[in-house]
């Protein structure tokens, strides 16, 4: 065997400050037809060795980004030697050192790094400028407004960076304007979240016209996480070496249940969730029940499993039932399953269902007079700020306090809800589940 | 019959079993033959469905009438059976099987019963491989329903012959061992009229027996197009968008070969992405009616081909100025010693390679302009798009 070494050097995660602190990302050996030789992970501390065949001369290394983009290297192997290393830094990727951590979760396109980037793209902020943004929370069943109020901020000519710190609640930040689609962008709760903000990454005349990208300091998790939202199962499966990270960050729930849902979505995502006991799932929902995804995940759990008993098919109504009323869930597969939920229980259950429960899963969630009604309901929605409360983006490069308004990451859930700017078809479509489920009450 | 290909000597073996609908003929939809509905969606007759039907059938039956065509290879799940179903006016005839007798209309009785038939088949073993395929109108509310030829039969009941594949998908996943493919091309455009009215919804083939957990390996659905949107095909009745990527992708333009294995295998996560890359390839040049197609992955990869040989990549190759294209030569140098290259034309260079590692570049026969070389290129299928600039 022959042994190859691939180091990140990834100097701007090098700091525990830093939401890439603990990266890490599959790596590939490639043989020169492009065949497999070996597979592994490298990680900011942790180097991968990858086992060669003997036979090996040339190996080309493949790092692979969540955001899809590759970067390869070549790796020769002298005559007698066993042994060579390849070493992937980031420092010619990013234009600034504060959004670096953002570039592999973007685009392979995105502006934000040193090359790469379509010239033609339009990379001024200031375009933006009627851009506003809200911040909401979820207390005592309802959405509230809160002021925002970040505790750093960062602004160049082509993102903007803002840092928050949230309690463990849900949270939204709402985005609007007059040149950007209208929606709203699920923030993890219960600690830091860092929001950056920058002008599309494509030419694709569908894409939102301002990118968002989230990080909750969790890089295991969500790196685990974007891989899944792009269907790289592969890349996914590599990383979480054969569900052993998963299932760690599952187990560590109690310390971190934010990405306790990240190992659970894993866990369902490749019908691993046998791997762990039932308890595990109901621990989760019992014991955080400010956090929308968990009885989500719980109740695909026990469907997955099959529902043999009146109780067991009460317990997973009741789940969903409890998940539509907490808010909204924090990551986009804990909407997509809550919205796939809602299809099929109307489908298979709602006209058995007792009238309390038919009402919890058909309608939104209640609010108060000055709340926002609900986050479902796009036509409750007050369309434009009132006076004062817009934040707008801030134009000069020293004003650094005033939020700001854009789209969000894959993998953090965005109600689909077709506000203002969403494309018709999008709105008919959600105008028409609107219908159904009022009509099924 | 419905019924056109089976290999009973593999029976006791893991198999691949494939139901395949075309629907082109829609009586009562506009321009039908039969009574129009009262409410036909706007939908009119199409012709793509049963080319494109014809396209993937050649394709799976190909190799089983001539030994090495290029077609449905994989000898841990060989072809086992084929169940098809077309409405078209035309008479159908497939390459591979010219000798098979006429195959029955797709109706939502016909469609029923093809796919129990295709449903027992697939259950008898723990690992036969299911792939279901259709061409034909769809649309959606919450759920995607696909319309069987009799769509619009009955006005009390009008959406009565369409039939929910999402449900359907839910279904089987709690009925089947094995994996199953979905390849669904069709709209997915939003039907306000099914929408707005009560207790009228297609049903699913198959009702999903919740006491079940959910047993199948894995499930691979790739859709035409995204939710809402629409998906098609050339005017004069060609293969459909997708289904032209689908059988392309198929046809050798994609696949990953593991370490230590033998050969290429081809699973629904590298079959997707090559579809939605073909799609973009092929929409290149097309200002509109861009097509994306979607897809859900679920469970463990299983492979649906196994194919001997290194997976092909197209490659799209230009150079800029144009006026300096036809003064280069311009290549590909594999790593494997392999060379491909088209000199002096004022063309862009179109090529269809092996997969791997390649110097890609520009250089000027005479050698008196400066050379472009991109000197490690990862040519990975399905496409591989370069502009140099001289």
């Amino acid at each position: 065997m022959k042994h190859l070494e691939v180091i990140l050097n990834y100097g701007t995660a090098d700091s525990h400050s830093t939401p890439g602190s603990n990266l890490a990302l599959p790596v590939r050996a490639l043989d020169t037809d492009g065949s497999v030789l070996a597979e592994g992970v490298a990680s900011v501390l942790t180097p991968a060795v990858l086992d060669l065949p003997d036979t090996t001369q040339i190996a080309f290394v493949r790092l692979t980004w969540p955001s899809g983009r590759t970067e390869t290297q070549r790796a020769t192997f002298d005559e007698g030697s066993s042994q060579q290393a390849v070493i992937f830094t980031d420092a010619r990727i990013y234009r600034n050192e504060w959004s670096a951590w953002a570039v592999p979760k973007l685009n392979p396109r995105s502006p934000l790094m040193m090359s790469g980037g379509e010239e033609a793209l339009n990379l001024d902020l200031n375009r933006f400028k009627r851009t506003w943004l809200r911040l909401w929370k979820f207390v005592a069943g309802a959405w509230t407004r809160e002021e925002l109020k970040p505790q750093m901020s960062y602004r160049s000519d082509a993102a903007w960076q803002i840092d928050l710190t949230l309690e463990s609640v849900p949270w939204m930040l709402q985005i609007g304007g007059s040149n950007v689609t209208w929606r709203f962008v699920s923030l993890p709760g219960g600690g830091p979240a860092r929001v950056l903000m920058t002008p599309k990454d494509s030419r694709d005349p569908r894409a939102d016209a301002l990118k968002v990208v989230l990080t909750s300091f969790r890089t295991d998790a969500e790196t685990l996480l974007e891989f899944l939202s792009r269907d790289a199962m592969r890349a996914a499966e590599t990383l979480a070496d054969s569900a052993a990270l998963a299932t760690r960050l599952f187990s560590d729930k109690f310390t971190d249940p934010v990405s306790a849902l990240a190992g659970a979505y894993y866990l369902l995502r490749l019908d691993q969730w046998s791997r762990v006991p039932l308890r595990w799932f109901e621990n989760l929902s019992t014991s955080f029940p400010w956090l929308p995804d968990a009885a989500v995940i719980h109740c695909v759990r026990l469907l997955r499993a099959g529902v043999r008993t009146e109780d067991e098919r009460e317990e997973a109504r009741t789940l969903l039932a409890r998940s539509l009323e907490c808010g909204w869930p924090v990551y986009a597969k804990g909407s997509l399953y809550c919205r796939k939920l809602r299809r099929f229980f109307r489908s298979a259950w709602l006209e058995s269902a007792s009238s309390s429960t038919e009402c919890a899963i058909s309608e939104p969630p209640r609010v108060g007079p000055g709340q926002l009604r609900a986050s479902m309901d796009v036509r409750r929605i007050n369309p434009v700020p009132s006076n004062g409360s817009a934040c707008r983006v801030p134009r000069d490069a020293g004003d650094t306090t005033r939020p700001f308004k854009t789209e969000s990451q894959d993998h953090f859930a965005r109600p689909r809800v077709p506000l203002s700017g969403g494309s018709s078809r999008r709105r008919q479509k959600w105008l028409a589940e609107s219908h159904r489920c009022c009509s099924s009450t | 019959m419905t019924l056109i290909y089976q290999n009973a000597a593999a029976a006791a073996q893991p198999g691949t079993h494939v139901l395949a609908i075309g629907v082109g003929r829609y009586p009562h939809l506009l321009g039908g033959a039969g009574e129009t509905a009262d409410r036909p969606l706007g939908l009119r007759q199409l012709e793509s469905p049963p080319v494109s039907l014809k396209a993937v059938l050649d394709w799976f039956l190909r190799p089983s009438v001539v030994a090495g065509a290029v077609g449905f290879r994989n000898p841990s799940a060989s072809l086992a059976s084929v169940e098809a179903l077309v409405s078209n006016d035309n008479p159908f005839a497939l390459e591979a099987l010219p000798e098979i007798p006429a195959i029955d209309a797709a109706t939502r009785n016909n469609i029923q019963e093809a796919f129990e038939a295709w449903l027992a088949r697939l259950k008898s073993h723990p690992d036969h491989i299911g792939v279901f395929y259709f061409c034909g109108h769809g649309f959606m509310v919450a759920n995607h329903s696909l319309l069987a030829e009799d769509f619009g039969h009955s006005n009390a009941q009008p959406w009565a012959h369409a039939f929910d594949m999402t449900n359907t998908i839910r279904a089987l996943e709690r009925e089947v061992s094995g994996s199953v493919f979905f390849f669904i091309d069709s709209c997915r455009g939003i039907a306000r009229e099914v929408a707005l009215t009560l207790g009228a919804d297609p049903h699913a083939l198959l009702v999903a027996d919740l006491n079940k957990g959910v047993s199948r390996k894995s499930a691979t659905a790739i859709y035409a197009t995204g939710e809402g949107e629409l998906a098609f095909a050339p005017k004069g009745g060609e293969v459909s968008r997708f289904t032209s990527a689908l059988v392309c992708a198929l046809s050798g333009y994609c696949g990953v070969r593991k370490p230590g294995a033998a050969a290429w295998t081809v699973d629904g996560e590298g079959l997707a992405m090559a579809v939605r890359l073909l799609l973009e390839f092929e929409a290149r040049a097309r200002a509109s009616h861009r097509q994306v197609s979607d897809q859900t992955v679920q469970g463990s990869p299983v492979p649906l081909l196994q194919l001997a040989a290194t997976p092909k990549v197209k490659v799209w190759l230009d150079l800029l100025p144009p006026e300096r294209r036809a003064l280069y030569e311009l290549y590909l140098k594999s790593f494997t010693g392999a060379r491909f290259a088209q000199s002096l034309l004022n063309q862009v260079f179109e090529v269809d390679v092996p997969r791997g590692f390649y110097e890609v570049g520009a250089q000027d026969p005479q050698g008196t302009l400066p050379a472009v070389a991109h000197l490690q290129e990862d040519l990975f299928p399905p496409v591989y798009v370069l502009t140099l600039e001289a």
